[in-house]
């Protein structure tokens, strides 16, 4: 799918009702959304025929994105039900049931997914940035590393760059960490603590690497 | 839930060694039992893809479960022949990929911990003295 298609096809994925601040629910534009899955799908390879679980799922933009890019199956998972049915009817308007599967569990340190390690090829997410919880990127992170995939692309704020390539490599042991592209992050105003009506953050894409025997 | 996710998923309550697999069951109150058959694209190639990170005792055990509409597996993983027979695919691809969980519960067969699917949805969220 072009990335022109794929962006007109997730502008059209519901958003939050009523995003929730201490879960850091900002919606994954449809651009940023569609120029990760189509870097994935294009430059690495890493979407078709793959089973990806994403993590903090929220409505579904980068779930159902990965299943229109490529992906074979998909794993949403997220701690929140009331984005669970909102994703649901994403899902089910874009008729991906077959493809999609939600999970409800929570993503954070301390608590492992119930996911069993290895069994799925890519993560994708876009984790809270750890503004309102302290290290919240870090555990998602964390969470994503202990599932065994070959690769977890993830979207993290420019500014914490030093420290999420030392935090990839040394704590959690990925064998590579590559910030694959520098993206900017259209927030429109979502919380009532937002002055402006909306703001750019700087993001990097990240693609953490690991080398599996399998592979 | 598809079996592949039901495949992927173990227990994760705090104490647990051995969570997996989840039996699947009826829910306990009120015994809401549904399955149904959701069409996906068929891929071979996805198949023999996924078939080495399988675990079969795990699929053969969730298909048990479900009965008629799950029908079809060998007790031994598929060999190489039947991989590559059409016939088998199709059948091996309904029950990995197109039944579908919609109401009942998963069970821990080491803590019985019992995790509610409700609309297709597993609920593996823990209480605080789980975690």
């Amino acid at each position: 799918m072009k990335l022109r298609e794929l962006e007109g096809a997730l502008g059209e994925v519901r958003p939050f009702g009523k995003p929730k601040v201490a879960l850091e629910q900002y919606p994954t534009g449809a651009h940023l959304a569609a120029c990760m899955l189509h870097t994935m799908a294009g430059a690495f390879d890493e979407l078709e025929g793959c089973v990806v679980a994403d993590l903090g799922c929220g409505t579904g933009v980068l779930s159902i994105g990965a299943a229109l890019a490529g992906a074979e199956r998909v794993v949403g998972v997220d701690v929140d039900p009331d984005a669970l049915a909102i994703c649901k009817e994403n899902i089910d308007d874009f008729e991906l049931e077959g493809e999609i599967d939600l999970l409800h569990a929570a993503i954070g340190a301390g608590v492992p997914l119930p996911i069993r390690p290895g069994s799925v090829d890519v993560v994708v997410m876009n984790p809270p940035f750890g503004t309102k919880t302290k290290g919240a990127d870090a555990a998602f992170m964390a969470a994503a590393r202990a599932l065994e995939p070959r690769a977890v692309w993830s979207l993290h704020k420019s500014s914490t760059r030093g420290f999420l390539e030392k935090h990839a490599l040394k704590t959690l042991g990925f064998s590579s960490a590559e910030v694959v592209a520098e993206m900017r992050y259209d927030l429109p105003k979502t919380y009532k603590f937002h002055k402006k009506a909306s703001l750019d953050i700087e993001v990097d894409l990240w693609r953490f690497g690991l080398e599996r025997d399998e592979d | 839930m598809k079996l592949l996710t039901h495949n992927m998923l173990q227990c994760h309550v705090k104490g647990v060694r051995n969570g997996y697999p989840l039996r699947i069951e009826a829910q306990q109150d009120g015994g809401r039992f549904e399955v149904e058959v959701r069409e996906a694209e068929f891929s071979a190639d996805f198949l023999r893809h996924i078939l080495p990170r399988l675990d079969w005792a795990a699929l053969l055990e969730a298909a048990k479960a479900l009965g008629e509409v799950a029908v079809g597996l060998p007790d031994a993983p598929p060999t190489d022949a039947m991989m590559h027979d059409d016939a088998f695919l199709q059948t091996f691809h309904r029950i990995l990929l197109e039944v579908t969980v919609v109401e009942g519960e998963l069970v821990c067969p080491e803590s019985e911990r019992r995790f509610a699917v409700k609309n297709a949805v597993p609920n593996m969220l823990l209480h605080e003295d789980e975690v």
